[in-house]
């Protein structure tokens, strides 16, 4: 496989959310708004990078029993220097994500991409993998995050979209909306798949 | 008493962990395909969950905040709940084999389960008492079974609907959670 | 025995790493909280903000502002609710030392985005601007009777907002109105 190949894989055909169905809870909660939902994004591609470097160069050296344990350590390690980052630069950030900060510990794809990838390649391949998947989720989180933010708000960024013309739909900044925006992405993803198989 | 009952219905219903504070939406969505498994993945959120908020509550206020280490809040927290795992597996292995039969394959899939970590993280925010606090984490796992057993029901019907080829399993599985969450918003304002 | 090696070791070379980026940004993480706390203040008050005095009594935090001349010019005073909607309130009221609104800024909510939150309109926030406990404002609710306009379709919300503000002013004369009754 190229390297190439291995970096876009995470973006469409391996979407960590659309595709491989994992990292819900973030995904749902912090799509408010455009603005978060690309700062959940980051923070998370950023801990996958530093764990899937790390992992990639330790994973010869930990035996296989404690594999798990040491994995969470280092993913560990990274979630709180971010979350002790944002705390120092970005206050409003730190605000807006709130308890998934410390959450990305538990998130899935990072664990599921030590496990499945960077223990078994090397640093070059894992840090494009890393890049790919964070660049997937971010956005993913991003799309979802937009359609909430203009249906459910009226704005994008912060900035009115339709000027006060249509009252915005509230739901879809609220929990219902969430779900249901994600389902039908997930939806979505599935009817263009098939389309693009059907050209082939 | 009044403040018990405040927080049984608050945790469990207005805040509930699925529906309104998105925690363990993987396992809600992976194990609810039949209620068998459903009930099974939720008592085990229960057992550990009831464990580990005390645990973890007392570790930080035993040591985390008098040493002034709040920032090892994430890492000690998340070890403790994959220790505890660990261990509660191994016990009920002992003390009791039909109800290891019954959990045993779910425990291990609770460690990544951001319900129980959240759940902690909270308990220990929500400036509650020890006991107040385990409470809340009983309360909030009843939330999610209670979540998970309803909605591994309407999806046992799902599975014979004649449902739009895109839309099967996860997908449907979405839009059934945002009604049930719609039904859920109905609890907010119960407790003021 | 390597196995309990291993993890041991990972588990120092991390806790050694946390103790390093926790010194680095201990700092940096309490200006940003002060600059968000400025920045609030600065919100609710019309006036320069310099020279704040944070004063904590009880369980309340107040910020004494002081003017040029260094005489008390406003209070800010972090109040809240359980009566929302969605549970708690936290609002920062800022008063004048005759214990007149400035103004306020809700810092945490989870009321209704749309509805309740609608408490952070400044058309809503308007009619508080200097009323005070002893005017005869009637703190309640229209609804109930008072001199509050309610937000339509969130008087929960409403009366909730008119509880921490009071509470607040309470606070307030407690503090710094001696003999008020």
């Amino acid at each position: 496989m190229s390297a190439l190949d291995e970096f876009s894989k995470g973006i469409i055909k391996e979407n960590p959310v659309l595709r491989v169905l994992l990292g819900f809870c973030p995904t749902l909660a912090v799509t408010t708004t455009a603005i978060n939902g690309i700062g959940m994004g980051v923070a998370t591609a950023f801990v996958l990078l530093c764990s899937n470097i790390v992992i990639s160069i330790i994973s010869k050296a930990i035996p296989d029993k404690v594999r798990i344990p040491c994995y969470i350590v280092v993913i560990a390690t990274f979630v709180t220097i971010v979350d002790l980052l944002i705390k120092a630069f970005s206050p409003e950030l730190n605000k807006a994500l709130g308890i998934f900060i410390p959450l990305i510990v538990v998130n899935c794809i990072i664990l599921g991409r030590a496990e499945a990838f960077a223990s078994k390649n090397n640093i070059f391949y894992s840090i494009l993998d890393a890049l790919g998947m964070g660049a997937g989720f971010t956005l993913a989180l991003f799309i979802l995050a937009s359609i909430r933010e203009i249906l459910g708000n009226g704005t994008i960024f912060g900035m009115s979209v339709f000027g006060g013309s249509i009252p915005p739909v509230l739901v879809f900044i609220m929990p219902p909306g969430a779900f249901l925006t994600l389902g039908l992405m997930i939806a979505g993803v599935v009817v263009i798949e098939k389309k693009m198989e059907a050209g082939r | 008493m009044k403040e018990i009952l405040i927080l049984l219905v608050s945790a469990t219903f207005v805040n509930n962990v699925i529906f309104a504070r998105f925690l363990g939406i993987c396992p809600y969505i992976g194990v609810s395909k039949n209620l068998k498994t459903a009930t099974g993945m939720g008592l085990g959120v229960i057992f550990v969950m009831t464990l580990a908020t005390p645990i973890t509550y007392a570790v930080d206020h035993a040591i985390l905040i008098p040493f002034n280490a709040g920032y090892m809040r994430t890492a000690m927290f998340i070890l403790i709940i994959a220790s505890l795992v660990q261990v509660v597996e191994l016990v009920v292995k002992k003390v009791s084999k039909p109800l290891y039969n019954a959990l045993g394959i779910y425990l291990p899939l609770i460690t990544t389960n951001c319900a129980i970590l959240g759940v902690a993280i909270l308990a220990t925010q929500g400036k509650y008492s020890f006991l107040m606090a385990t409470f809340f984490g009983f309360c909030s796992a009843l939330g999610f079974t209670i979540a998970i057993i309803i909605f591994a029901g309407i999806r046992g019907k799902l599975e014979e609907a004649n449902i739009p080829e895109p839309f099967k399993n996860v997908p449907i599985a979405f839009v059934t959670a945002a009604i049930l969450a719609m039904a859920f918003m109905g609890f907010s304002g119960l407790v003021k | 025995m390597k196995p309990v090696f291993v993890l041991t070791l990972i588990c120092v070379i991390a806790a050694a790493l946390l103790a390093g980026a926790n010194h680095i940004t201990k700092d940096p993480i309490i200006e940003a909280k002060n600059r968000l706390k400025m920045e609030a203040l600065g919100e609710i008050f019309p006036f320069e903000i310099k020279n704040v005095k944070i004063i904590k009594d009880g369980n309340t935090i107040y910020y004494e502002i002081p003017s040029a001349d260094n005489k008390l010019r406003g209070v800010g005073i972090e109040t809240f609710t359980d009566k929302g909607y969605g549970g708690r309130i936290d609002v920062l009221l800022g008063v004048s030392p005759a214990g007149e609104i400035y103004n306020y800024k809700v810092i945490f909510s989870k009321e209704t985005p749309g509805l309740g939150s609608k408490l952070s309109d400044p058309e809503f926030r308007r009619q508080f601007g200097g009323k005070s406990l002893t005017d005869g404002f009637k703190w309640k609710v229209k609804k109930d009777g008072g001199d509050v306009d309610e937000i339509t379709a969130a008087t929960i919300s409403s009366r909730a907002i008119v509880d921490a503000l009071t509470k607040g002013l309470n606070l307030f004369s407690e503090k710094y109105l001696k003999g008020y009754k």
